[in-house]
């Protein structure tokens, strides 16, 4: 890794710094200017309103035109995040342009908080629940935010 | 008092200028646009790369080699990138041949003086991909037929 760090991503980091999304925090590692500490507040009306979600995002050697590796350190109920964190969201994957930036895959995440999608689920258990019982899955996933997001 | 030029050393810079309507940028560019530029001064969005995000002017992180120059290409859907990045883009599969900004099948304007160098090895390029495309197609009959 004995490349500059192209100038994208210094303007990159630099507004989400001076210029940060609401809700949602994110500060690169001094080690490694790649490698960021993500915080994203449950968005209200969700069952993760009133939690704190950690996750850490990396950008890869080939960013742009690569996505950036995205992952929840925070332990979450919901249907399109598993256990460890991996997440289900087609512009982190095939949907990925270079157009895209950090911030607008952080907000990608924070809509996917307030809408979960169990039709296309990663987590397969939470994504049943979700349909048999929206209720009651409504209730778990406010027990885990209490739990573990506070 | 009497001045004595001994020396005049010449100083030019040049810069894309980058008109958004069509008319703007034909082949048969001959007249002067009339109306100066559009204002576009002090709108950093409105004049970096959509990929790269380094200005129009600038060298591209995917330049390999200053005495090449950076080039723009404009597509047909208007949306313009350096030549190096979006060139980068679309031979990746994953870019499925589309456009960054707009997700439009990307290729250039080719009324648009600017594009006319690059024509050739975009047609290439898709070309190549359309091969892919159809050795792909010919692989499943195959599996297919078996």
């Amino acid at each position: 890794m004995s490349n500059p760090l192209p100038k994208r991503i210094i303007k990159e980091t630099a507004r989400l710094v001076s210029d940060p999304v609401p809700g949602i925090t994110a500060v690169p590692n001094e080690e490694n200017l790649r490698h960021f500490q993500v915080e994203i507040q449950g968005p209200s009306e969700s069952p993760y309103a009133g939690g704190l979600f950690k996750l850490e995002l990396y950008l890869p050697e080939d960013y742009p035109m690569e996505p950036p590796k995205v992952r929840f350190l925070t332990k979450i109920y919901h249907p399109n995040i598993d256990r460890l964190g991996r997440i289900c969201l087609d512009v982190l994957k095939n949907n990925w342009s270079p157009a895209l930036q950090i911030r607008t895959i952080l907000l990608s995440i924070q809509a996917l908080l307030a809408s979960p999608n169990p039709h296309d689920p990663l987590a397969n258990d939470v994504a049943k629940e979700w349909l048999d019982n929206e209720s009651a899955a409504l209730q778990k996933a406010k027990e885990c935010t209490e739990k573990y997001a506070k | 008092m009497k001045v004595e030029f001994k020396k005049v050393h010449c100083v030019c810079a040049w810069s894309w200028d980058i008109h958004q309507t069509e008319n703007d940028l034909k082949i048969d560019d001959t007249h002067e646009s009339p109306q100066a530029k559009p204002s576009n001064n002090n709108d950093e969005e409105e004049d970096v790369c959509g990929i790269c995000r380094v200005t129009y002017n600038g060298m591209c992180p995917n330049c390999t080699n200053p005495q090449v120059p950076c080039c723009l290409v404009v597509g047909e859907c208007n949306h313009v990138f350096h030549v190096h990045c979006i060139t980068k883009w679309l031979k990746q599969s994953s870019s499925k041949g589309l456009c960054p900004m707009c997700r439009q099948f990307f290729s250039l304007n080719k009324q648009l003086v600017i594009n006319k160098p690059q024509l050739a090895a975009f047609e290439n390029l898709n070309s190549k991909k359309h091969s892919v495309h159809f050795l792909l197609a010919d692989a499943n009959d195959e599996m297919l037929l078996d």
